[in-house]
């Protein structure tokens, strides 16, 4: 069946909470569980960098991507 | 890991985190309102298609519901028709439904917060509640409460 754009079959994994609803394919839930855990442990290490005062801007090339590479 | 633990890992995660780690494929882009505040979930779809302005198999879906399931309901047409109240509510919860995800109209909405978060009862599950989608005089309600 089709909810809000979204196919969703019997069996497929439906994540709610205050965001939304995002569904899993029944087959990927162990790939896309090991790669939100990797993104959950990312997050982590970023959080505490941007914590400690680094940007996101120059973290994720975000300057170089729209100043230049030369940075000027 | 058990299905069981891979959907309370899911649902710790958050479905923002598990829909970009999934690489974006699917999400319900629909006016949900959560019913229970702070409430999360996740567990495998029982979809359930009512005809409009009939909720027959909502009823019929309590009686085939596995503990641990998302109850995924859905009307052809968003009317200001309560699909779920709090008796159906009641039902999915003793059965231990995860949540209820719902693309029509809700009634009952303080019953249902009353009620609380939906969950197995055997479970470390979290439970979860409710989302319901706003359509003019009706509530659409994607995910229910207890």
């Amino acid at each position: 069946m089709q909810v809000g754009g979204a196919t969703i079959c019997q069996g497929d994994i439906v994540v709610l909470d205050a965001d939304g609803a995002a569904v899993v394919e029944a087959p990927r839930a162990d790939e896309v569980l090991r790669a939100a855990l990797e993104r959950e442990e990312r997050e982590r290490v970023k959080r505490a960098q941007l914590a400690d005062g680094a940007l996101s801007y120059e973290l994720d090339g975000l300057r170089e991507r729209l100043e230049g590479s030369s940075g000027r | 890991m058990t299905s069981y633990d891979i959907c309370a890992q899911l649902a710790r995660l958050g479905s923002a985190t598990v829909y970009e780690a999934g690489g974006r494929g699917r999400y319900v882009d629909a006016d949900l309102i959560q019913v229970i505040p702070g409430s999360r979930t996740a567990g495998p779809a029982r979809t359930v298609a009512c005809g409009q302005d009939d909720n027959l198999m909502a009823h019929a879906a309590m009686a085939s519901v596995v503990p641990g399931e998302v109850i995924v309901l859905t009307m052809p047409e968003p009317r200001a028709v309560g699909i779920v109240g709090d008796l159906l509510a009641t039902q999915a919860k003793a059965q231990g439904a995860a949540g209820m995800l719902i693309d029509a109209a809700v009634r009952d909405l303080e019953e249902l917060i009353e009620l609380g978060p939906l969950g197995p009862r055997q479970g470390r599950h979290q439970g979860s509640a409710g989302h319901d989608r706003r359509t003019g005089a009706g509530r659409r309600r994607d995910d229910l409460p207890g």
